[in-house]
């Protein structure tokens, strides 16, 4: 009973290493494909969570939010609970943006409204919808 | 062809602002049609639109499969559907490299066009309301206005256009095609795919990522991410050269490639290139500081350090190598 179970053990960890391939994992700290796109989407994330933010901390758009019942503190909390795929969504469309140091007002209006819709599709607040 | 597009195209986008009277207009001469007939069709039962989407896609690129045999895999009868992460990860499981298209109905012609019929996500209810369905679109007819699709029951649906691309809306216009390995997008982003591969590889499907890699290398030689796949694919059937000679690839797109460089230092240690192997190795170290990788490289430090006591010092004249 013991013997099968030792042998049927054996042939399972030698099967999974024929088919995953000795080479890179035979080898400390050599690195694969799956940790270097984790990686990069870890870094691209933070870019796009910056710039989220960096737009979110603008006094001019709090104001504006704080217009609309939004809490700026609580946005900014929820822009970071957004998944990656979301979060780059929201920092391209702002990058799509007009930018710059001094943004017009419709443009304050724009990365607010993006920051409501977004969080607003995500059933997070409830701006633009009135009942449910 | 083309205007053929640009109507369905802009279609999407009136469809998108609300404009739901637009009549359609012919879109004039040439090419407009594109049916692939030799795609499969498997009638779902009951609520099993998943299964049955999903073996469209992957007997049309030669998986011998059908779909009561995808039922275990991808059905939720808790939830009577199927989850689109689960689709992903069944095709990856076939050996099949699956692609989430642009949320773009330019980039769903493309894939038409090129053969790839596509796994989409249909919403027939409302955001609030949702009621999902998985269908394959088989091809458009651009002069009528109309989408072609493997759908439920349906061996050959077809949909207006405008109907279509707002049930797509509603789902967000999430799609996939299914590639075999080595078959690249119409519509390819670079990151995209070799994401979708590293998974593929992720999944105990090396072999079939390696030919993705190899394809991706071929398409973007440019791409400092396409080599370092591929290398990785060198080092797996041992061919240590041609993965040392990809890597300096990587590195001469992009000298601040921390894991480029930690993985040349080890196979430069591993042939007896100590000095040169440390000199990569502690550059990498400084690169990566405070970063992700930080601990592989420290790995690779001590696993360096280990190798010159145990590997013999190859000649000076073979450890060459300016960056």
């Amino acid at each position: 009973m013991t013997r099968t179970l030792v042998r049927s053990i054996l042939t399972l960890t030698l099967g999974a290493m024929v088919m995953v391939g000795v080479p890179r994992g035979a080898w400390a700290g050599m690195i694969g494909m799956p940790a270097v796109v984790a990686a990069e989407a870890d870094a691209a994330r933070a870019a796009d969570l910056a710039l989220v933010q960096s737009q979110l901390a603008r006094a001019d758009v709090q104001k504006q939010l704080q217009v609309f019942g939004v809490d700026p503190a609580d946005a900014a909390a929820r822009a970071a609970s957004l998944s990656s795929t979301e979060l780059a969504e929201l920092a391209q469309r702002m990058r799509d943006a007009p930018a710059g140091g001094d943004m017009g007002f419709l443009a304050v209006i724009g990365v607010v409204f993006l920051v409501l819709l977004l969080l607003d599709y995500l059933n997070v607040i409830h701006v633009f919808r009135s009942h449910k | 062809m083309r205007s053929a597009r640009l109507v369905l195209a802009s279609l999407a986008l009136l469809g998108a602002a609300g404009c739901s009277d637009l009549s359609l207009r012919p879109a004039g001469a040439g090419a407009t049609r594109v049916e692939l007939v030799d795609t499969p069709f498997f009638p779902q039962e009951q609520y099993q639109c998943g299964p049955a989407a999903l073996a469209t896609v992957l007997v049309a690129t030669g998986i011998a499969t059908d779909a009561d045999a995808l039922v275990p895999e991808v059905y939720l009868p808790a939830r009577k559907g199927s989850l689109q992460a689960e689709l992903l990860a069944a095709t990856r499981r076939h050996a099949r490299l699956p692609y989430v298209i642009d949320r773009d109905p330019a980039a769903l012609l493309a894939e038409l066009d090129a053969g790839h019929p596509v796994l989409v996500l249909q919403n027939f209810g409302s955001r609030g309301h949702p009621v999902w369905h998985y269908a394959v679109v088989i091809g458009y007819e651009g002069d009528r206005g109309r989408f072609i699709l493997r759908s439920g029951t349906t061996r050959r649906q077809e949909l207006a256009a405008r109907r279509f691309l707002a049930t797509w809306q509603r789902a967000d216009r999430w799609g996939f095609i299914a590639l075999r390995p080595g078959e690249l997008p119409a519509h390819a982003d670079a990151a995209r795919y070799l994401r979708a591969a590293s998974d593929l590889e992720a999944t105990a499907q090396p072999q079939a990522a390696a030919r993705s890699y190899a394809a991706a290398v071929a398409r973007w030689p440019e791409q400092p991410l396409a080599w370092f796949a591929f290398a990785g694919a060198r080092l797996d059937e041992g061919q240590p050269g041609a993965a040392e000679d990809a890597y300096r690839r990587v590195l001469a797109l992009d000298p601040l490639h921390v894991a480029a460089r930690n993985n040349l230092a080890l196979l430069l240690a591993k042939r007896g290139c100590h000095d040169l192997a440390s000199q990569e190795i502690e550059r990498a170290r400084a690169e990566a500081a405070g970063r992700p990788l930080a601990d592989e490289v420290a790995a690779s430090m001590q696993e360096i350090a280990a190798l010159r006591t145990t590997v013999r010092a190859a000649p000076p004249a073979q450890c060459v190598w300016q960056n």
